[in-house]
């Protein structure tokens, strides 16, 4: 019985992290893993053209008022985190001579 | 003389002097009110009217507002009915009926007591402090706690990144020339 919990356990925790692993490279990945500034630069467009489709299927009605404000405030934090990656990356990398 | 008898006079000596003492304590007279020094005077100084109207009480009353009473705490002898404020009053009256000003009248009695006799500290010489410091702590007070704090401050590097607002601007900026 305690095996089948552990590993019930376990599954659960694996799932729950499992998007951090696999998402990355894309949205859920956290800026402060990435060292490259045209990485993040790239990073920081790409947010801002989800922003403008999700506002444009909000407009459009066919995203839910609720799931839009989530979607909005998502990618408002994760352009904030990028930009603040970026500012960082340029400060440090320049200061040290060097540029990805 | 037996013990028996012996007895006797100590008990009588004993019950005279608890009689004594119990008729002191019923009915105090002015005697026993005069022992103490700042108890309340005898009713013919309490019913002692000082000078109300008039310029000579005009000046009685300013003068003895501004003269500590030395046996009460925070009065003027015009507030208080101590028997020591009632014969500075008395003085002051004297003093007033003789003609004085208020300056001589104060300066009298700071020559005798000192400038402790007045409730309010003179403005001149060092006593000067005592209306100039409080003033200047106000004053001065919280600029100096300012530049203390600022002087002590910390400056945190934020290496380069900025404020949270500005990068707020910055993508409102960007989705409006995407929008465009």
């Amino acid at each position: 019985m305690i095996y089948v919990m552990v590993l019930i356990g376990v599954l659960l925790i694996s799932t729950l992290l499992t998007p951090f692993w696999l998402g990355r490279g894309g949205l859920l990945q956290a800026s402060a893993s990435i060292n490259s500034q045209s990485q993040l630069a790239a990073l920081k467009e790409a947010l801002l053209k989800a922003y403008i489709n999700d506002e444009k299927a909000f407009t459009a009605g066919a995203m839910p008022s609720r799931s839009w404000l989530q979607r909005r405030d998502f990618l408002t934090n994760r352009y904030i985190d990028a930009a603040r990656r970026l500012d960082f990356l340029i400060r440090t990398q320049t200061a040290s001579g060097g540029a990805s | 003389m037996n013990h028996l008898q012996m007895n006797g006079r100590i008990l009588r000596a004993l019950a005279r002097a608890l009689l004594c003492m119990a008729a002191l304590l019923a009915a105090p007279g002015p005697g026993v009110l005069a022992a103490g020094e700042s108890g309340p005077s005898d009713s013919n100084e309490i019913k002692k009217i000082w000078p109300t109207e008039g310029a000579k009480g005009e000046l009685f009353h300013e003068v003895a507002g501004q003269l500590r009473c030395p046996t009460c705490t925070g009065l003027s002898v015009l507030d208080s009915d101590a028997r020591f404020s009632q014969q500075i009053k008395e003085i002051v009256l004297e003093q007033v009926e003789g003609g004085k000003s208020q300056g001589e009248i104060l300066k009298y009695f700071t020559e005798r007591y000192g400038v402790w006799i007045l409730r309010s500290p003179p403005t001149t010489g060092f006593n000067i402090l005592a209306w100039a410091l409080p003033i200047a702590i106000l004053l001065l007070g919280p600029p100096a706690v300012w530049f203390f704090v600022w002087r002590r401050r910390r400056v945190v590097s934020t290496m380069g990144v900025r404020p949270a607002s500005d990068i707020l601007r910055e993508m409102d900026t960007r989705l409006a020339e995407l929008r465009r």
